[in-house]
């Protein structure tokens, strides 16, 4: 383009130049010079020109490098934008990554803080039962020992090795596979069961004969949801041995003590009849209180002698039906006797018969009767009330007495408890006549329990069954 | 005068010396004729006295009188003796009917009981 307009340009200034040659072509000689001038003006003219196309011609081509240059650079940044894409898709890959390295790192985290947190607990439960005295099992729902504490290896003379992951039926040879204790066992994961006491006599090599008293109990590790069975025992031996002993003095004691007994009280009977018709009063009465203590003694070692009855399951009372209301009336007329200062006051009827042991029966009226006796020192009043429901005879023996302390009440039905006054002295007696009142009473499927206040008196209450005719 | 009881023989045999003595004051009041002793002496003893009743303690020294029981059941001459068991034990029943034994009287015992027991014994025999 820049040529044609420089060619043109040339064309028009030759144009100017023939008109002026014209023009002017009637002055010669003046004119020459002028012309010659103008000519050599047009010359220098035209060699600027050359000169400016040569220079017009050179930008041109610098103008086409450039182009080229500039054609390139597109190029190269076009390539460098498609690398730049292909690195953003690579950034945006490598934080995806990121993010899911992160929530791995976080679940990673959580799970040592669990384990952190179990061992804790694992360490606590360890603590537990490394201190206590008693040997302890935890079994997984296979009956297999997961764990077991130091009491249990001195206990039974067992190691570790031996003990955990075994098969408790396994272990000593199977002396622990008894059928009491796989029954027990068997039943607490299915039933969601536990048990207590259960007792059990085994027979190990090296170890000789142990009672162990066992408790099971369910447990759920929450935290994995696995099943467990927490095995406690006792090793019972000695006490047992030692009960044993104890009752067994007892029920000598009591055999050895009625020798005596009878032949006193035989004495005493004989005398008595030899008597009864003397005038000497001092010799009859004298006889008449001899035989009350003979009897009291008599009494006490028969009590002694059921305690041992009782701690051996061996209390065996008759089974006759009797009218319950006679019962009732000769106790309260005999149990009058062993006391000048109260009154004893018989209201109600139960028009009822029961079936059972009359005199074990007659025995609870007279304990109750002569606790309220001993322990309402300045009261003169007790009150034996006889009710009943449809399948029941019912009894109250209310005394004014000195009452029962609240924390107390359960005890008194515990072998030799006895309840003090507020001195803390206690009243005579062995503390074993409600023990055994209570033994009389479960036998007839009866109860027997107590309402008082301290300084307010007491009141007991026992009820049978009816005779079923 | 007790004309049923009267010359019939009772024998008691007990370690205690103290239940023998009762025991033979007791049943004198009622003109009872009793032998009394700390052991059982054999069969021969038994069957010279031939009573119409025997007491017999269970506890004798050296001796188990449900075992006498049994050897004077045993014997022709001495098994028709009325044997009651006379004991301290609080399962006197129990070892009366083990023994085989004819009844039972627990110590102590109340003096008419002994009288009516003794009384009832001895009317059966001849």
């Amino acid at each position: 383009m820049a040529k044609n307009i420089f060619r043109t340009k040339q064309k028009t200034n030759v144009r100017r130049f023939a008109r002026a040659v014209v023009s002017v072509g009637a002055t010669v000689v003046d004119r020459d010079i002028a012309e010659q001038k103008r000519a050599a003006e047009l010359v220098i003219a035209n060699k600027e020109l050359a000169y400016q196309n040569v220079e017009k011609g050179k930008r041109a081509a610098e103008l086409v490098i450039a182009n080229t240059e500039l054609a390139y650079q597109n190029d190269e940044k076009q390539k460098r934008a498609a690398e730049l894409n292909i690195a953003n898709i690579e950034l945006a890959y490598q934080n995806v990554e990121k993010e899911k390295r992160a929530v791995e790192l976080e679940i990673a985290n959580k799970e040592l803080a669990f384990q952190a947190k179990l061992e804790q607990s694992l360490s606590y439960a360890q603590g537990i039962l490394g201190t206590m005295r008693e040997p302890l099992l935890v079994l997984d729902k296979h009956l297999r020992i997961k764990t077991a504490n130091d009491a249990f290896f001195t206990t039974f003379s067992i190691t570790a090795d031996d003990t955990e992951g075994a098969l408790i039926y396994e272990l000593k040879n199977r002396r622990w596979d008894t059928p009491r204790l796989r029954d027990a066992l068997e039943k607490i994961l299915p039933q969601k069961s536990a048990f207590s006491d259960l007792e059990i006599t085994f027979d190990f090599p090296g170890l000789g004969s142990k009672i162990m008293l066992f408790n099971g109990r369910r447990l759920i590790q929450s935290e994995v949801g696995e099943e467990l069975i927490l095995l406690a025992m006792q090793d019972i031996t000695e006490q047992t041995l030692l009960q044993k002993r104890n009752d067994s003095f007892m029920s000598m004691a009591s055999h050895e003590l009625k020798t005596p007994v009878t032949t006193i009280k035989t004495l005493v009977q004989i005398l008595q009849k030899q008597y009864e018709k003397s005038d000497n009063t001092t010799l009859v009465e004298y006889l008449a209180r001899m035989g009350q203590q003979i009897d009291q003694l008599t009494k006490l070692v028969t009590d002694l002698l059921d305690v041992s009855k009782i701690k051996a399951d061996k209390f065996e009372l008759e089974e006759k039906t009797f009218d319950f209301d006679p019962l009732a009336s000769e106790l309260v007329k005999s149990c009058q006797f062993l006391s000048l200062q109260h009154t004893i006051v018989l209201q109600g009827s139960t028009n009822a018969r029961v079936c059972g042991d009359r005199n074990a029966i007659g025995r609870v009226f007279t304990n109750i009767i002569v606790n309220a006796i001993k322990c309402s020192p300045n009261a003169n009043t007790i009150i034996v009330t006889l009710t009943h429901t449809k399948k029941d005879v019912c009894v109250s023996i209310q005394d004014f007495g000195i009452g029962i302390a609240e924390g107390h009440k359960d005890k008194i039905f515990q072998r030799f408890f006895q309840v003090g006054n507020e001195n803390g002295q206690n009243f005579a007696g062995l503390g074993i006549g409600l023990y055994i009142s209570q033994a009389i009473m479960a036998q007839h499927k009866g109860r027997i329990w107590v309402e008082s206040k301290e300084g307010d008196g007491s009141t007991f209450f026992f009820t049978l069954p009816k005779a079923t005719e | 005068m007790n004309v049923a009881t009267k010359g019939k023989k009772v024998m008691v045999i007990d370690d205690n010396s103290g239940i023998l003595f009762v025991m033979k004051e007791a049943l004198q009041l009622k003109e009872y004729e009793v032998h009394t002793s700390e052991t059982f002496t054999g069969l021969k003893d038994v069957e010279t006295i031939a009573p119409d009743v025997m007491y017999l303690d269970i506890s004798l020294v050296g001796q188990d009188g449900r075992e006498v029981t049994r050897e004077l059941k045993r014997n022709e001459r001495t098994k028709n003796i009325p044997i009651i068991i006379l004991t301290a034990y609080p399962n006197a029943e129990e070892l009366a009917k083990e023994a085989g034994a004819d009844g039972y009287l627990p110590k102590p015992f109340e003096l008419e009981r002994l009288w009516e027991m003794t009384a009832a014994f001895t009317s059966r025999s001849k």
